[in-house]
């Protein structure tokens, strides 16, 4: 029986179980990524474990999210990244050499590699043919050790690309169309893997936006072949002996199977609260927008930037909005200044900002209250920009290019000929941003830098009270929250523990606190989105010693076993009805 | 499991999917406690 190329992938890493789906796995890992906002403490954990160096063949520790240092603890931080790098044996990327996902799809992904990362958009990397997985901090802290990733088989579903996108609909609309088909619990335990003659019309740019947003349908990662679209895509960026082939066998099986026709689909947007609220473009168009993005680690890439430079060229912003752009990366930043488009997206009123994914969760570009956000961003869980009271749309890069030209929602199509995007036959190739390990130096820790807290063992019995009661798709937003003055503590439990569930219930600490011990009861998905240690550790420090919900997200239960024996995994109720009356 | 509400007496049960490898990390304490202890 054919093999699918994840089944490949798992079998050629599997060092721990049998890869029957459902049943628990452990793989080797090739390669690892660690981010300024999980990373920092999944550093501070690999050093409570006592290792003496990572192992991993490959490890880069990037400062992405919170780039700015507006105060001395980010930049502590980012000192303390950087000094742990060195002497552990990772790759030090700088605030500003660009977001993980891109970064390291440019420069360190290898097909058929395995990597783990403490982000939740790590199957980025998925595009070039790896099993790249988002995972908690300490999961992560334990491979750096040069232990295995432990997760449950996930079932393998093929995702068959027929037909091509038609003008002005992108990879964007694809990840969208399967998030309106399947919401944000249809992936929950399994993995997509790409397939169809569709797949020859998508550059690596556009899987690499479709295997990044799977991270919304709750997969546990998204797996395209590498190809000769995988080749090109390194070739241009001097890293062509780097290529290999990845594919499935041609009698591969499947659990499932999902059938898309590219040619079917039309510009799409994600209403505000979560990113499954999708409908068509006309649905909305015509909605005043104060704000427009276009980046995050979803749309920040050369063929994201050269589509809306195309579009507001010789044109002007208009005057009410905002229109700010991420480059993914230093190296596309670089390849834009190399290439004009700078000039062109300043004189249209653009903002170009330094590489950042942060303004994403609420660090920077915060809109103002009330205000409408449209964002080719990934996520538009309620606060998470960073504002309690925001309204944030998701879309297509062009869809946000052409809104930003009229101050309302709009339909791109109405702009006429679709932009000609075409790559630069080669990529910036400066490694400026990279600082290489050399095993040296002393790892210097600022004041907001404390160690990291211990789990307790879990009871027989554990006799103690409903501390909150929530309704279904909690997500890790929800349990601790994103923004720049919560982030900044992502090293010091004790303080970001004070932000838990605080557009929710802000008493919940103080209550937490008192009672000393207590239980939270979830809905229907509790944990979905960001794989934030601080949901798990967060509650854990203040107490929380269960969680009780009829299913969890994929990475959460990870989360909780990870940071603390405090927290129970999810139970799924045999009562009918979930949460149970007596509740 | 069984959840007990205290204050009424109503319970319910609920099962909490574990592999053997989990049940230790929580009997230890944590992935910290019992990754330390498989080390030393």
């Amino acid at each position: 029986m054919g093999r699918s190329l994840t089944r490949k992938l798992i079998e050629s890493h599997l060092v721990a179980g049998q890869a029957v789906a459902g049943e628990e796995i452990g793989l080797s890992v090739d390669q690892v990524l660690l981010t300024d906002t999980n990373g920092t403490m999944a550093w501070l954990q690999f050093e409570a474990l006592g290792f003496p160096r990572a192992v991993p063949g490959r490890v880069v520790s990037y400062a992405d999210h919170n780039v700015y240092q507006v105060d001395s603890r980010n930049s502590d931080d980012h000192r303390y990244l950087q000094a742990v790098s060195r002497r552990y044996g990772a790759v030090f990327s700088k605030p500003g050499n660009g977001i993980c996902h891109q970064v390291h799809m440019e420069s360190f992904a290898i097909p058929g590699q395995t990597l783990l990362g403490t982000d939740s958009h790590t199957p980025l990397c998925g595009a070039a043919g790896m099993l790249a997985i988002g995972a908690g901090g300490l999961d992560v802290a334990v491979a750096l050790g040069g232990g295995p990733y432990f997760f449950p088989m996930p079932a393998v579903t093929r995702v068959w690309l027929t037909g091509a996108l038609r003008p002005w609909v992108t990879a964007k609309d694809v990840i969208l169309e399967l998030l309106r088909r399947l919401t944000v619990r249809g992936g929950t335990g399994k993995i997509f893997e790409y397939g169809g003659p569709g797949l020859r019309s998508l550059l690596a740019a556009q899987r690499m936006t479709i295997a990044n947003m799977g991270a919304e349908l709750g997969l546990t990662t998204s797996v395209f072949p590498s190809d000769e679209v995988t080749r090109s895509f390194l070739t241009r960026l001097g890293r062509g002996e780097d290529w290999r082939p990845a594919a499935p066998d041609e009698d591969a099986t499947y659990d499932d199977q999902i059938e898309l026709d590219l040619s079917g689909l039309t510009p799409l947007v994600a209403l505000p609260g979560s990113p499954d609220r999708v409908v068509p473009v006309e649905e909305v168009a015509g909605t005043a927008v104060e704000q427009v993005m276009v980046g995050s680690c979803t749309n920040g890439s050369w063929h994201d930037m050269a589509s809306v430079t195309e579009i507001v060229r010789g044109r002007r912003v208009h005057p009410s909005v905002s229109f700010v752009l991420f480059p993914g990366s230093h190296k596309i930043l670089e390849t834009m200044a190399r290439e004009g488009l700078l000039a062109d997206l300043l004189a249209a009123g653009a903002t170009v900002s330094e590489s950042t994914c942060g303004s994403c969760a609420g660090i920077g570009h915060v809109p103002a209250s009330g205000a409408k956000s449209l964002r080719a961003f990934n996520r538009n869980f309620a606060g998470r920009s960073g504002v309690k009271d925001d309204a944030v749309y998701l879309c297509s890069s062009v869809v946000a290019a052409a809104s930003a030209l009229t101050g309302v929602i709009t339909d791109p199509r109405t702009l006429g000929a679709s932009p000609a995007v075409t790559l630069p036959p080669r990529f910036a190739a400066s490694t400026a941003g990279f600082v290489e390990p050399d095993g040296e130096g002393d790892i210097v820790r600022g004041p907001n830098i404390k160690p990291v807290p211990l789990g307790e063992p879990v009871a027989e019995t554990l006799d103690a009270p409903v501390l909150l009661k929530l309704g279904d798709k909690v997500s890790t937003d929800d349990i601790s929250p994103a923004g720049a003055a919560v982030l900044v503590f992502r090293s010091n439990v004790p303080a970001i523990a004070e932000f838990c569930f605080k557009y929710v219930d802000p008493e919940f600490p103080a209550r937490a606190k008192a009672a000393g011990r207590g239980i939270i009861v979830g809905g229907e998905t509790y944990g979905q989105g960001s794989s934030r240690e601080a949901a798990a550790v967060g509650p854990m420090f203040l107490g929380v010693r269960a969680v009780l919900a009829s299913r969890s997200s994929s990475t959460t239960p990870g989360r909780a076993r990870g940071s603390s024996a405090t927290i129970a995994c999810a139970c799924r109720g045999s009562a009918r009805r979930w949460p149970p009356a007596c509740l | 499991m069984k959840v007990v509400n205290a204050r009424t007496g109503a319970a319910f049960t609920a099962s909490c999917a574990l592999t053997p490898r989990e049940r230790d990390i929580l009997l230890a304490g944590g992935v910290l406690a019992h990754t330390r202890r498989g080390r030393a």
